[in-house]
């Protein structure tokens, strides 16, 4: 599958991220790489297998609905790259008119 | 040739469960942030969600009284997105196989009642919570909300006026609280509504194509949102632009809706079937067993109080506007065998009371024994109605029984002829001008009298004793 402009660009929106001019030429090599690698999965013969089949043969695994101890938080919020007391901060990516 | 907005809505309600739809950190509002949070929610590597069995009941309820097909085999998919709302990159939801398809609900409007498609309901997670710095470049990011377990109710787009979707909410939200799957709180955000509007000339039949609004926050601004969005279409429709799929923001203090993105389509999500949990299977067993369960909803209810009580429209639907006082008039009802009795003093007094102290119908504590307690000694004569006031009024704020109060305070009615007339002989005499204005037509002295005989009573007194004697001695 070829990854041309457009589709970049598009990805770049959805992803929100902005790349250089030399990142969008590594990108693009690179990403065309690895879908040529997925689409070898197509050869798969397939046609057997549904859709919607699940790797695992587990049906309905629950648990109850029983409080138990939030655990490691503080762990968590470690791997956070800011923070502000106990909120974790990162940078103001809103969409116009988002400010509510 | 004229035109017809079209809607549906989406609605969101986050369940009422004791904790999360994947792990075990309590479902709780209002907590300190990132204190509700495990590596399960806040999708560390290599953790593994496992599903709140109470989360699959809740649907299934909501589904079945919503009359929905429940799915024999259903599944979760991945929902990709980036956004910091959403640590694990993507939201754990139903796209392919959802819980229940093919429902609907009637609602009534000023020409009878219109019977609205549900898509379909579906289960997912909720994401975190984000709070944009008002004036710095940085957002707050808190995860307690991530993986609170949320219905989505998808309506077909059944609506032509902005009263028929706000009858829809009321009705859906009304459903969803008698089955005690949530607290619809909307100002806490556990029921958000999103709409969809597009508009097509009227009788065509055509679907044009929809927006859909976000940030609604009453359903009067719904209403409000629809009407607005109807006509912002039918502007650029009829100046030959086209409307764009995208998705906008309601402002309801400015009552204008502000575009917020184009839309993605289904592809940009990149679903796909999420491998970490295993396969649903429902079967009719467990769906007929929970369908037995299922409580009496409130438009069932309303027509019963009127069929079997012989109550009226409005008092009906003033006791079925919560489970809570549905319950208090049913339970007092049993006990006191005096549905309209116990329907006034409800719907009259103590919905007074309620409104005096703020106190919501969830947060009412009156025990349905001691009213009906107090109806039955209304009823006997034993006390009047005024204090039956009071009484009540102690069983409100102190929960007070009311057989001990009345006997404590001697407000017991005085029914005993020979105190009465003594009462009366008393205030027949210190009231001459009163008796002659009486005893010469003016019949309004009467009830100046009755009150006088009443306050030396201190409130007392059986009315129908005390009219008697007053009139018998008045006419000697």
């Amino acid at each position: 599958m070829k990854i041309d402009a457009a589709l970049l660009e598009r990805l770049q929106d959805l992803s929100r991220i902005r790349l250089s001019e030399q990142e969008r030429k590594d990108f693009q090599a690179g990403a065309a790489l690895i879908l040529d690698e997925i689409s070898r999965l197509s050869h798969l013969e397939l046609e057997e297998v549904s859709g919607r089949s699940s790797p695992s043969r587990c049906v309905n695994v629950f648990r109850e609905d029983t409080v138990e101890p939030s655990t490691d938080q503080d762990a968590i919020l470690a791997q956070a790259p800011d923070r502000e007391g106990r909120y974790i901060r990162v940078f103001k990516t809103v969409e116009q008119g988002d400010e509510a | 040739m004229s035109w017809e907005i079209v809607a549906g809505v989406e609605v969101h309600v986050e369940l009422s469960t004791n904790t999360k739809i994947f792990c075990g950190c309590a479902n709780a509002f209002g907590a300190e942030p990132n204190t509700l949070i495990c590596p399960v929610c806040t999708g560390m590597p290599g953790a593994l969600p496992v599903l709140n069995r109470r989360v699959v009941e809740y649907a299934l309820r909501a589904g079945l009284a919503l009359d929905c097909d429940i799915a024999r085999r259903t599944t979760f998919d991945r929902k990709n997105y980036f956004y910091p709302d959403l640590p694990k990159a993507y939201q754990i939801s139903q796209l392919h196989l959802p819980i229940c398809q093919n429902g609907w609900l009637e609602i009534e409007t000023p020409t009878g009642s219109k019977r609205i498609g549900i898509r379909q309901i579906h289960m997912e997670e909720d994401a975190g919570k984000l709070i944009h710095h008002p004036t710095r470049p940085c957002t707050l990011v808190d995860y307690n909300r991530c993986g609170v377990p949320l219905l989505e109710i998808v309506s077909q787009p059944d609506f032509t006026a902005a009263h028929e979707v706000i009858a829809y909410l009321k009705s859906l939200r009304e459903i969803l609280l008698f089955l005690g799957v949530s607290d619809c709180k909307m100002q806490e955000g556990s029921l958000r509504v999103d709409l969809n509007v597009s508009v097509r000339h009227k009788g065509s039949g055509e679907q044009g194509i929809p927006t859909e609004m976000k940030n609604i926050s009453s359903f009067q601004a719904v209403g409000r949102a629809m009407v607005w969005e109807g006509a912002r279409q039918i502007q650029l429709l009829e100046s030959g632009e086209e409307v764009l799929r995208e998705t906008r923001r309601w402002d309801d203090g400015k009552n204008q809706g502000f575009v917020l993105r184009s839309k993605g389509g289904a592809e940009d999500y990149r679903y796909l079937p999420d491998p970490d949990l295993p396969i649903l299977e429902i079967t009719q067993e467990q769906v007929e067993q929970l369908r037995s369960t299922l409580p009496e909803l409130p438009r069932n209810k309303r027509a019963r109080y009127q069929r079997e009580m012989g109550l009226s429209p409005q008092d009906a639907r003033t006791l079925t506007a919560s489970r809570e006082v549905a319950a208090l008039f049913e339970k007092t009802t049993a006990l006191c065998q005096n549905p309209q009795e116990a329907a006034n003093l409800i719907v009259g007094d103590l919905a007074r009371l309620c409104t005096e102290t703020a106190t919501l119908p969830e947060d009412l504590q009156v025990d349905a024994a001691k009213l009906a307690a107090l109806i039955v000694m209304i009823r006997s004569g034993k006390i009047n109605r005024t204090v039956g006031k009071e009484v009540l009024e102690q069983i409100f704020f102190h929960d007070a029984d009311p057989a001990v109060y009345v006997a404590q305070k001697g407000l017991a009615m005085v029914d005993d002829p020979a105190l009465v007339e003594a009462a009366v002989r008393q205030v027949v005499e210190a009231n001459p001008k009163s008796v002659s204005d009486y005893q010469n037509g003016k019949k309004k002295a009467f009830g100046y009298l009755v009150g006088q005989v009443m306050r030396s009573l201190k409130g007392k007194g059986d009315p129908a004793l005390v009219n008697g004697i007053l009139r018998e001695l008045l006419e000697e």
